[in-house]
């Protein structure tokens, strides 16, 4: 499982930085995420995430919303 | 020394049930968490992230063909719903795991079935018959050290509604996804002439087609019948034509 931490603008509707980590690293991709939070506190509309995923395909196709518009979400599959 | 920095000087190892309760009523109380309390909370969610990694290996042991997905709530996410009168100590998703297929019905119920069977005890919460505010899915939650992760199971089609709720909530605030409106409900959508209120309306009538069509598909297999066929047919179209309404709303806009 590999760890993808996302810095996401609410009001924007995208992830401004996507970062990796690899298998095992779940510690330091946590690490890291707190330091986020902390560095982002002061701007509400930043959502830190920490996903965990075999792939970045898999991570788009269960949380589509980082990484899509609302306009892509809703064309039919 | 604020009470959140005593706790978490005192409590390097596992937190307990009435330290959680305890900050649970501390955030309820606050406008803004105090560096202790913060690091209770982080401390709170490494505590679940630990737990999430043993619930993925179970289910990736007894499972590998499944895409699973996992995250752990955020800082806000968790005030917001300790605010709403969530039990800190209760909260059953802080963290969770999502699985999406596409599927129908039946085979969703196998894989809940097999996932169940992977991780042991288990609640099963079927979001489908009874779902909340249009959102249905099939939830899992496991138990374990006195902490809980949530396994959501959705076919495509529930997750594809519950993506378009969660990214307009985004913009229109998160409270759509708790039955109330849009903020500025009367506010039109900048690429069309409907307003945020209409577009909810036919973002929830999304939700009522999907169920329909799945049930459907559902029947169909089990009591093949061409009328039956034809319905599915015309709610699939339905379901489209709603779906393309509100991605040409949605077209072009940066900003919703």
């Amino acid at each position: 499982m590999k760890y993808f931490l996302l810095v996401y603008d609410q009001q924007v509707g995208r992830a401004e930085s996507v970062e990796e980590f690899p298998t095992l690293s779940g510690p330091a991709a946590l690490a890291r995420r707190f330091e986020l939070e902390v560095e982002y506190r002061a701007r509400p509309s930043i959502e830190v995430v920490l996903l965990g995923a075999a792939s970045r395909d898999a991570l788009v196709r269960t949380h589509g919303r980082y990484f899509k518009t609302a306009h892509e979400l809703a064309l039919p599959a | 020394m604020t009470i959140g920095d005593d706790e978490f000087a005192m409590r390097r190892e596992r937190l307990t049930v009435s330290a959680i309760n305890r900050l649970g009523t501390r955030i309820r109380m606050s406008d803004v968490l105090s560096p202790g309390d913060l690091n209770l909370l982080q401390r709170l969610r490494e505590e679940h992230f630990d737990l999430l990694d043993s619930v993925q290996a179970d289910i990736q042991s007894r499972l590998p063909a499944v895409d699973q997905t996992s995250r752990l709530k955020t800082v806000q996410t968790i005030v917001d719903k300790v605010r709403r009168g969530t039990s800190l100590s209760r909260m059953q998703d802080i963290a969770g795991v999502r699985i999406v297929q596409q599927m129908n019905r039946v085979q969703q119920d196998n894989l809940v079935a097999q996932v169940a069977e992977a991780v042991g005890e288990c609640k099963i919460v079927d979001r489908r018959t009874r779902p909340q505010f249009g959102y249905r899915a099939v939830h899992l939650l496991v138990r374990r050290d006195e902490r809980w992760v949530e396994i959501q199971v959705r076919t495509q089609m529930q997750d594809q509604w519950a993506q378009i709720t969660e990214s307009l909530g985004d913009a229109w605030g998160r409270q759509i996804r708790y039955g109330q409106l849009p903020l500025e409900p009367d506010r039109r959508v900048l690429a069309s002439d409907i307003s945020r209120r209409d577009l909810w309306a036919m973002v929830q009538t999304v939700a009522d087609s999907i169920e329909a069509l799945e049930l459907s598909i559902v029947r169909m297999q089990s009591e093949p019948d061409d009328e039956l066929g034809q319905d599915i047919v015309e709610l699939r179209e339905q379901l489209s034509r709603i779906l393309e309404g509100i991605a040409k709303a949605l077209e072009d806009t940066d900003r919703l």
